[in-house]
């Protein structure tokens, strides 16, 4: 396998996963990204004086960056420092009450208890059922092809669904949270982990109640220098193992000869090798770099998941009652949600993220006395509304609702400001209609509707990132890239054997 | 003489025909044309041999000609750009189109054609019987040389050159 040559399509987290692990397995590999620095969606910015993290702001299961650099055999603290958070997020209510969702699960049932009256058994029995769903089913999907009858036969599947009670599949992620808890606001806590994927919790199955025991029972961790050292870690991990990168070099098509995969077309070249892995999102890749429109509309069956509206605002005053993640609730959960999947309209009392890097790091990812405020309101998918409006028409949304719960004036504080929507994520992401995490989980067998991560029809080629298995966010998507180097050594020795 | 598969409008055979009285009687037949781009993104036009039976000595695409019967059209565009200019290059399909054009001599094209792209930087060499000379130009240089003496391309490539254009424009991020 010594001179076998691997091209990947797309410098994402799972691009670069993809590209450290086959350099370990032995490929020589190449690299092509069409924006002019690595990371996708995990990439960064700076607007003045402030420092931005552009996309993805929580870290969970720094074990998976971990495992990369152990199979590289390279130490991790030479690469990449993090540290746990110990309040996860800190919950703002319409009504005024604030829950800290402490990290430590000791205080965290005892701030339920105390806000919003939560028997401390509701919440202890949840966690642990969380567990439970996690390490049965959950550790299948996200570590197992499931489109190979090996996996059907051999990963513990059958035990697997044999353990997952009926309800997790068949009620509704808000239908299980509603038994479980007094409190409204407690179950809209819990329910928001459906957005952890671009999820709707009135409709994804109790199944993605296994997101908060990521959270909840593995933790919150923030990595030093912010978000952007998960990519700067990963792409100087891949330059040590050799992998080449081409910058400013978006590739034109696919090349197939005898339904196999020959290499790529890029900078109006042919770059040949024996695997292709495409980190674009997989309808582009049909569309565009394979030129199959028609398996591209099959594609498009599946819903999307959200997207989101992310306003990044350089703050001139600090706000100690502000954490590092924050969420500012709507009054009405599920009319939020019918306006981001169903009638796909702005909704005029949105749930607020903010985020604040600069909690963690004083004095740098924002100057002395400021803030970095990474600002966000989910959005539906674009389908071509009108988001010059609909910009203007949230930002005065989010402005009334903090200065009301927080009790402040933020407008005179913003003294720097950028915007991204989703026709922004899609033209610089690739991401089909500015979705953030691939195709959504409404449905109850999402999981196995999702894009596999090899082609069934062109040997050699094979899928990574959000678009595909298991899904979406930082964690599946090298999932995903795991995945896919397994298969890879499985088809290798299938084709020696021959 | 070789013969061309006459097709019906969805490009299913519908019989074989000998190449010279397919274009008398002007019958749709399957065919395609190769175009072949170089890393600075030029595209490789050919100028047809004087002695070819028709449009001989007019500037065309890179290739064109008409597959055997079972022969894939993949297969014959890229065994006739082998014997034509010399290149082997992977080859895909980017559209197909229906013509028909007036020709010298008598003869009309009414082709099922096969579009291909192909990316080549490398050597070419020309058969002489085919090809009299190429060059190499940018969508627009070409594009302005059709403007000022479009009687020097063959019709075909009249036809496609905007289309061929377009996917090209599409493509450039």
């Amino acid at each position: 396998m010594q001179s076998s040559k691997a091209i990947i399509i797309g410098a994402g987290v799972a691009g670069l996963s993809s590209a450290i692990r086959l350099a370990v397995q032995g490929f020589e590999v190449k690299v092509f990204e069409k924006n002019s620095y690595p990371g996708g969606k995990l990439s960064h910015f700076k607007l003045g004086d402030y420092n931005f993290d552009a996309g993805p702001s929580l870290f969970t299961q720094p074990q998976h960056l971990e495992a990369l650099f152990a199979l590289a055999n390279e130490p991790i603290e030479d690469y990449f420092k993090y540290s746990a958070v110990p309040i996860s997020c800190k919950y703002f209510y319409e009504d005024g009450t604030i829950v800290n969702a402490f990290t430590d699960i000791k205080k965290f049932t005892n701030e339920l208890k105390e806000k919003l009256q939560e028997p401390e058994d509701a919440v202890v029995n949840y966690l642990q059922q969380s567990e439970n769903i996690y390490a049965n089913i959950g550790s299948v999907f996200l570590n197992f092809s499931l489109h190979k009858s090996k996996t059907l036969l051999n990963a513990p599947i059958l035990k697997a669904v044999k353990n997952t009670k009926l309800k997790y599949l068949f009620n509704t992620m808000n239908g299980l949270n509603k038994k479980q808890f007094k409190n409204e606001k407690t179950v809209q806590l819990f329910n928001r982990y459906a957005t952890y994927n671009g999820s709707n919790p009135y409709q994804a199955p109790g199944m993605l109640t296994l997101i908060p025991h990521l959270e909840h029972n593995e933790g919150v961790f923030y990595p030093e220098g912010g978000m952007i050292s998960i990519t700067n870690a990963l792409y100087q991990l891949a330059l040590k193992m050799g992998v080449q990168f081409s910058f400013n070099s978006p590739v034109q098509s696919i090349i197939n000869e005898d339904k196999k995969v020959v290499g790529v077309v890029v900078n109006n070249q042919n770059e040949y090798a024996n695997i292709v892995v495409s980190n674009m999102d997989v309808y582009f890749t049909y569309k565009h770099l394979l030129n199959q429109p028609l398996m591209a509309t099959k594609i498009l069956k599946q819903e999307r998941s959200s997207s989101a509206l992310i306003f990044y605002w350089g703050i001139k005053k600090t706000f100690p009652e502000l954490e590092l993640h924050n969420i500012f609730f709507t009054e009405n959960y599920k009319a939020e949600f019918d306006a981001l999947f169903n009638t796909k309209k702005i909704y005029s009392d949105p749930t607020v993220y903010i985020n604040i890097t600069s909690k963690c790091a004083l004095g740098t990812q924002a100057p002395e006395g400021k803030e970095n405020w990474f600002v966000m309101v989910n959005a539906p998918a674009n389908v071509g509304q009108d988001w010059e409006k609909y910009r203007v028409e949230y930002r005065t949304s989010i402005i009334q609702k903090l200065n009301k719960l927080l009790q402040t004036d933020v407008e005179q504080f913003i003294e720097a400001e950028e915007v991204l929507d989703p026709v922004l994520i899609e033209s610089k992401t690739s991401s089909y209609m500015g979705s953030l995490y691939g195709t959504s989980s409404n449905s109850k067998l999402a999981a196995f509707f999702r894009h596999p991560n090899f082609s069934k029809k062109l040997k050699g080629l094979y899928f990574v990132g959000g678009s595909v298995h298991p899904g979406g966010g930082i964690p599946l998507c090298m999932h995903s890239a795991k995945i896919m180097s397994e298969i890879v050594i499985d088809d290798f020795k299938k084709r020696n054997e021959k | 003489m070789e013969k061309v598969v006459l097709v019906d409008r969805n490009d299913n055979q519908i019989g074989l025909m000998e190449k010279m009285e397919a274009h008398e009687k002007a019958l749709l037949h399957r065919a395609f044309s190769v175009f072949i781009f170089n890393s600075n993104g030029e595209m490789l036009l050919q100028k047809r041999a004087v002695t070819k039976y028709h449009c001989g000595g007019m500037w065309a695409n890179t290739c064109c000609s008409h597959p055997r019967e079972h022969e894939s059209d993949l297969d014959a565009a890229t065994r006739r750009l082998k014997e034509e200019m010399g290149i082997e290059t992977p080859l895909s399909e980017i559209f197909n189109f229906i013509y028909k054009a007036e020709l010298d001599k008598n003869l009309t094209e009414h082709e099922f054609d096969h579009v291909f792209v192909g990316y080549y930087d490398g050597e070419i060499s020309l058969n002489k019987d085919e090809v009299e000379d190429y060059c190499f130009g940018t969508i627009e240089e070409i594009n302005e040389k059709i403007q000022l003496n479009p009687s020097h391309y063959t019709p075909w490539f009249l036809i496609a050159f905007p289309r061929v254009s377009e996917w090209w424009k599409s493509k450039q991020l």
